[in-house]
């Protein structure tokens, strides 16, 4: 369905030919970001959400479980125009990067100067190593199928001890008027969040009830198994994404 | 840093330039049939209404669950939880009581039933605010009591807000360890950011010739990787690996001891509620549209050993007082109390007696505070909570509640 | 002679690519900064006006600080965006059969520095804007569908990005050959998903005063904004056709023709 090869050409050079290309390398790669931090960011508010706001929501069961497959979204589905198209092993990275750095710029401005709350209670969390370890492992492969098996695993398995140098200090027990919290908990119950309450924080409330304290190793394979699925699934939207359909009308 | 010293000064100008108070929390907004049959709300009262920064405030007040709590809106038996209606941490929350049991989890609160709270705040922001305790209730929202004006002075810099851990630390719960937190999370962008300059930028043009060369290989197209690139792919697989193992190993050791969240529902069990000595039938509720009149039928039994006057009565956060028994003055312009609109027909009941009385809730506020769209509803029933007083001052109360009929001329 | 020649040629290459074309970056950041500049002062009127005059529908204060705001917005929404598109296809190329290839390389550049305007929107909205309305509804009560953020987000921000796509898009359906034969589907995708949003709204404000009287943000009654967010994943298709484009515009003839000699 494309347009004929023009018989004419626009540049005569390889210099104007090379500068014709780079016009569009700085057109395409800041495109890309600035689409890559938009998209991310509305996806990742609106499907993990408050899980990434509080502090006090970044649970062992449930905050390892929905992060996973939310995160591995875009970088599965512009991973596979990153690849296929330019052999790029950008999609984890790049995409994660972007969404990290407008986090950061947007918890600042919003939870932080708009909403008032301490900025070490509504930080993001650090996810962009999971996304080095789907590129590194679809360069080391060069297989959707490995990257899915060995690399989506991995991100699923590894991203609560890739917080927990940051989550653990959270953690750290306090008593309050006779109730054991954590100091995250002591966050959550402290500045008050007027449509939050605490009944609607969804998060882990007992422990598994024949593995006892193995919460958190169960949830990371059970989160890296699912999210095996989830990366080729949406490997598999990517490869309808960089289609170049055209049709001769809307229908 | 400079970009957001200078964001962080231009909010402060624009916060000092204009005034900042806050309004109030929407309460208009709600449907009357939501304020006037979910909560009542009753001696709500602030310790201060002007403070500096880390000064406290206590809320206190009562509320009883309304026993005419509306089919379709999913009941406060089910998880609820006492809060406070500021806009945002303006305050922080240092303590919550609800008849003693501490407010910190979600529990239930039950119809009919008593509970007496006390929540104490530690100002952190300049400003007046209008503070409502309120409830939130699972799949209802919240449910708003009244407001009250308070201002707080001072400096937001000066506030400070700490935490002892069972470990025996103190955590600045402002700052804990955020250079730490930022330092980790700047480790992981550089690495990442890393892998994106090698890759985007160290060969140029980038997108149209390697698109080109990608499209002419096919499926041979992984020929365009040199051996550097799937050299660096490993090296930064070892790198991410032994970060991430790293910082788990450093973690556990530095912080050993940790629990998870703490979270469950509480059992908050209801105050003894003095016995009353009366009861209360609601008979015909008309409200009279022109004249913002609402004129209810009711038949009181008087089973005290005194005479009983109606002195108060309040109707989603609308108090009529009736001057002839109670002085009350609204604490501020937007507090709901009307000092001399309740008019009572009837009054006092004596001592054993049974009667038949009229009351009169005449007020603009049923306009104003957009209680005439309860002609709207569909299911057209109100209830409200009666103040009964003896001759002695002693204080008892009732709920009503029953259908409504408007009146249009 | 060789020197001549070689002088001559060098000549020629000279005005040759002064001849060739750039995208139009002096428009572009000048576009850029008007909308920084615009999206700026919009922050800066609701971090102002937000808390003082924004908590109570009812209260006059808001009527006149917010909904005189959103219905000002709203009009010359309707007229930019009837405007823009008018003009385009007022001065649409007629002869695009004829089109030189340096002019159809010009106009993919400035398609492009379009789409990129619309990335500049598209992410302060869907990052900033969408987030200063998840902060800001987690610490207020509702009372209205017309609420600061989303008097910012829903009337401002989205109708901004919609027309800034719909922009790019009638600019290559009225320039650009291969756009206006055609229709790209992963392009009109890209405009019809945002597009969507606003209708969207209707089942958002309908839930939430309905059955949904939370304002957890990943809640499924939000997933609806997701699933258009999503149509955003078309836009490798389009970067696939633009790029298919831009190697043949930019074939080097001589190359081509001793490849085909030999």
């Amino acid at each position: 369905m494309t347009a004929a090869v023009p018989n004419d050409t626009a540049v005569t050079t390889t210099a104007e030919q090379r500068r014709s290309y780079l016009q569009f390398d700085m057109l395409i790669i800041p495109l890309v970001v600035l689409l890559f931090m938009g998209i991310f960011s509305f996806h990742f508010a609106l499907l993990v959400g408050d899980w990434d706001y509080w502090i006090d929501w970044r649970d062992r069961r449930w905050w390892p479980l929905v992060t996973p497959l939310a995160i591995t979204v875009l970088p599965a589905v512009f991973g596979y125009l990153l690849w296929d198209k330019l052999r790029l092993p950008l999609g984890g990275t790049l995409t994660i990067f972007c969404l990290s750095l407008a986090a950061w710029i947007s918890r600042y401005l919003n939870f932080h100067l708009l909403a008032n709350f301490p900025m070490d209670m509504v930080f993001p969390s650090s996810y962009v190593g999971l996304g080095l370890l789907l590129d590194c492992m679809l360069l080391l492969t060069r297989s959707w199928f490995f990257t899915g098996l060995i690399g989506a695993f991995l991100v699923g398995l590894l991203i609560y001890p890739m917080n927990w140098p940051i989550l653990a200090q959270y953690h750290v027990p306090v008593e309050m008027d006779g109730i054991l919290m954590t100091v995250a908990d002591v966050f959550g119950f402290e500045y008050v969040r007027t449509s939050i309450p605490e009944y609607l924080r969804i998060i882990e409330q007992s422990t598994l009830r024949t593995f006892g304290e193995a919460v958190t190793p169960l949830t990371a394979v059970f989160a890296g198994f699912i999210n095996i699925i989830n990366y080729w699934f949406w490997i598999w939207i990517g490869s309808l994404g960089v289609k170049a359909i055209w049709i001769r009308k809307i229908v | 840093m400079r970009f957001s010293a200078v964001l962080a000064l231009i909010f402060l100008v624009l916060s000092v330039l204009i005034p900042s108070l806050a309004e109030a929390h929407g309460e208009r907004a709600q449907q009357p049939a939501l304020r006037m049959r979910t909560v009542e709300w009753f001696d709500v009262s602030v310790s201060t209404k002007q403070l500096q920064v880390n000064d406290i405030l206590v809320v206190k007040g009562s509320f009883v669950p309304s026993n005419y709590w509306p089919e379709h809106v999913h009941s406060i038996e089910g998880a609820s939880y006492l809060n406070i209606g500021v806009p945002g941490p303006t305050f922080v929350r240092l303590d919550s009581r609800i008849n003693g049991t501490p407010g910190i989890r979600s529990t239930a609160f039950h119809k009919g039933e008593l509970y007496n709270f006390e929540i104490t705040l530690k100002a952190r922001k300049p400003g007046k605010y209008h503070i409502h305790p309120l409830i939130n209730v699972e799949s209802a929202g919240p449910v708003i009591g009244p407001g009250i004006w308070v201002e707080v002075t001072g400096s937001e810099a000066q506030f400070t807000n700490t935490a002892k851990t069972l470990l025996g630390q103190t955590v600045d719960m402002e700052h804990y360890n955020f250079g730490h937190t930022v330092a980790w999370s700047a480790l992981w962008m550089l690495i990442a950011a890393a892998w994106i300059v090698y890759w985007l930028f160290s060969r140029r043009p980038l997108i149209v010739p390697r698109f080109k060369r990608v499209s002419e290989l096919g499926q041979d197209a992984d020929a365009i990787l040199t051996p550097t690139d799937r050299r660096l792919g490993l090296l930064f697989l070892i790198i991410t690996l032994s970060v991430t193992m790293g910082g788990y190993l450093y973690a556990n050791d530095r912080w050993p001891i940790t629990t998870p969240l703490q979270t469950g529902k509480v059992h908050t069990p209801p105050a003894v509620q003095a016995p009353m000595p009366l009861e209360v039938t609601m008979g015909e509720a008309r409200y009279r549209i022109p004249g913002r009149s609402f004129r209810i039928e009711l038949t009181v039994s008087n089973k005290s050993d005194r005479p009983l006057s109606i002195g108060e009565f309040s109707a989603g956060n609308l108090r009529f007082i009736n001057s002839k028994v109670l002085d009350i003055k609204p604490t501020d312009e937007d507090d709901l109390v009307a000092p001399d609109a309740l008019r009572v027909e009837g009054s006092p009941i004596p001592a054993g007696e049974t009667r038949k009385l009229v009351i009169y809730a005449d007020d603009a506020m049923w306009e104003t505070q957009r209680m005439t769209t309860m002609i709207a509803s569909p299911d057209a029933v109100i209830a409200g909570m009666l103040f009964f007083y003896d001759d002695q001052g002693k204080r008892y109360y009732a709920e009503i509640g029953g259908p409504m009929i408007p009146v249009f001329g | 002679m060789a020197t001549l020649a070689s002088s001559v040629k060098a000549d020629v290459d000279k005005a040759l690519s002064e001849r060739s074309p750039t995208a139009p970056w002096a428009k572009f950041f000048l576009a850029t900064a008007a909308l920084l500049t615009l999206f700026t002062c919009y922050r800066f009127y609701q971090h102002a006006t937000a808390f003082t005059y924004g908590l109570d529908f009812f209260s006059p204060e808001f009527q006149k600080y917010w909904m005189s705001l959103l219905y000002s917005e709203l009009s010359i929404e309707v007229l930019f965006g009837v405007g823009a598109g008018l003009y385009l296809w007022a001065t649409r190329d007629r002869n695009l059969d004829k089109i030189k290839p340096g002019e159809e390389l010009r106009r993919y550049m400035v398609m492009m520095s379009l789409l990129l305007a619309f990335g500049v929107i598209f992410y302060i909205v869907a990052s900033i804007y969408t987030e200063s309305d998840a902060a800001w509804h987690q610490i207020t009560i509702r009372d209205t569908d017309f609420t600061p953020t989303h008097i910012g987000l829903f009337y401002f921000g989205v109708p901004c990005f919609i027309l800034a796509s719909f922009v790019a898009f009638m600019y290559a359906r009225t320039r650009i050959p291969q756009f206006a034969n055609k229709l790209s589907l992963p392009f009109a995708l890209l405009v019809a998903g945002p597009f969507m949003i606003m209708p969207n709204l209707g089942l958002n404000e309908w839930g939430h005063t309905f059955f949904y009287a939370e304002e957890l943000f990943a809640a499924p009654i939000h997933w609806g904004f997701v699933a258009l967010g999503w149509s955003a994943f078309a836009a490798g298709g389009l970067i696939v056709q633009v790029l298919t484009r831009v190697v043949q515009l930019t074939r080097l003839m001589s190359v081509d023709k001793a490849a085909s000699a030999a």
